[in-house]
């Protein structure tokens, strides 16, 4: 099987919400949303909250675990539009190391907390962050900040 | 087409912040409220701005039988344009119409009877149940 059409990763601390759910999801076409969080994979309320978002954009929905998705994403079918969502900048890089193929990376809501500064209006990182992000970028990934999908895009190297 | 969302009080306007918040903004979407110190009049000549350069409108109004649905419903009959007006619609299927409404080609009844069905397929109460989400034969 080719490749995996990962149309869009995006790193939201809320994970799908109504935001992600209908905005980004219709505006990019996808037809499969792919949760990558160890915790929501062993979470069923968290999976049955993001499924109703799902479930009403028409969209099919998985919740699986960082190492699952490293093993599994090549599975995928040419038909299957993906759009993968993660928590932290932390997951997009595992699972870029292991080899799924991440090529656009919009950073989203990242959260204000301890140690972290404001970098764009809704983003907050610390230098693990940034390093992880950078770390996208290298292996060749398009990284950058966009809330809504009406924003411009700012690049990584723009915001920090 | 466009579509004219409004209501007593700030209805439109929120409804407005809201859009606004989850898409950055919707175009072909315009918000009018009808605040206290507004007549029916006021209020019709805003329509009338609103729509003088589209041939299809949708109106999405608050309440049915009140001032903002009965002005819209008296446009609608004026026969120059081709305008449905609906009115008790959400969120969801406001976001989920604008977000489409530039590749849309139907008339406006048929846009607004696709406004309706989805406000009324999410208008729900929330029941668990346990989720299927394990892959089909082909693909993940």
């Amino acid at each position: 099987m080719g490749e995996p059409n990962i149309v869009l990763t995006r790193i939201d601390n809320r994970l799908v919400h109504g935001q992600v759910g209908v905005v980004w999801t219709s505006s990019i076409g996808a037809n499969l949303l792919l949760v990558v969080n160890d915790d929501t994979a062993n979470d069923p309320l968290q999976q049955e909250l993001m499924s109703a978002t799902a479930e009403s954009s028409g969209v099919g929905i998985r919740f699986w675990t960082v190492e699952k998705t490293i093993n599994n994403i090549h599975r995928a079918s040419a038909r299957q539009k993906i759009f993968i969502v993660v928590r932290t900048p932390e997951d997009a890089r595992k699972l870029i190391e292991g080899g799924v193929p991440l090529k656009n990376i919009d950073i989203g809501n990242m959260h204000f907390s301890e140690g972290k500064k404001q970098v764009t209006k809704y983003t907050y990182m610390d230098d693990k962050d940034i390093s992880d992000l950078k770390a996208c970028a290298e292996k060749g990934a398009s990284v950058y900040v966009q809330e809504v999908p009406e924003d411009k895009k700012q690049s990584l190297e723009e915001v920090i | 087409m466009k579509l004219v969302v409004t209501g007593h009080g700030n209805y439109a306007s929120g409804i407005e912040s809201t859009v606004k918040l989850l898409a950055g903004g919707l175009a072909g979407v315009d918000f009018i409220d009808f605040t206290g110190d507004m007549d029916e009049n006021g209020l019709s000549k805003k329509f009338s701005e609103e729509i003088k350069d589209d041939d299809k409108i949708v109106f999405i109004c608050d309440l049915l039988g009140g001032t903002p649905f009965k002005e819209a419903v008296k446009l609608s009959m004026s026969g120059e344009k081709d305008i449905s007006v609906t009115c008790g619609c959400n969120v969801g299927a406001i976001m989920e119409i604008g977000l489409q409404l530039s590749t849309f080609n139907g008339t406006s009844k048929e846009l607004a009877d696709k406004i309706v069905s989805i406000s009324q397929s999410q208008t729900k109460v929330f029941e668990h149940k346990n989720i299927e989400t394990e892959s089909a034969d082909d693909g993940i």
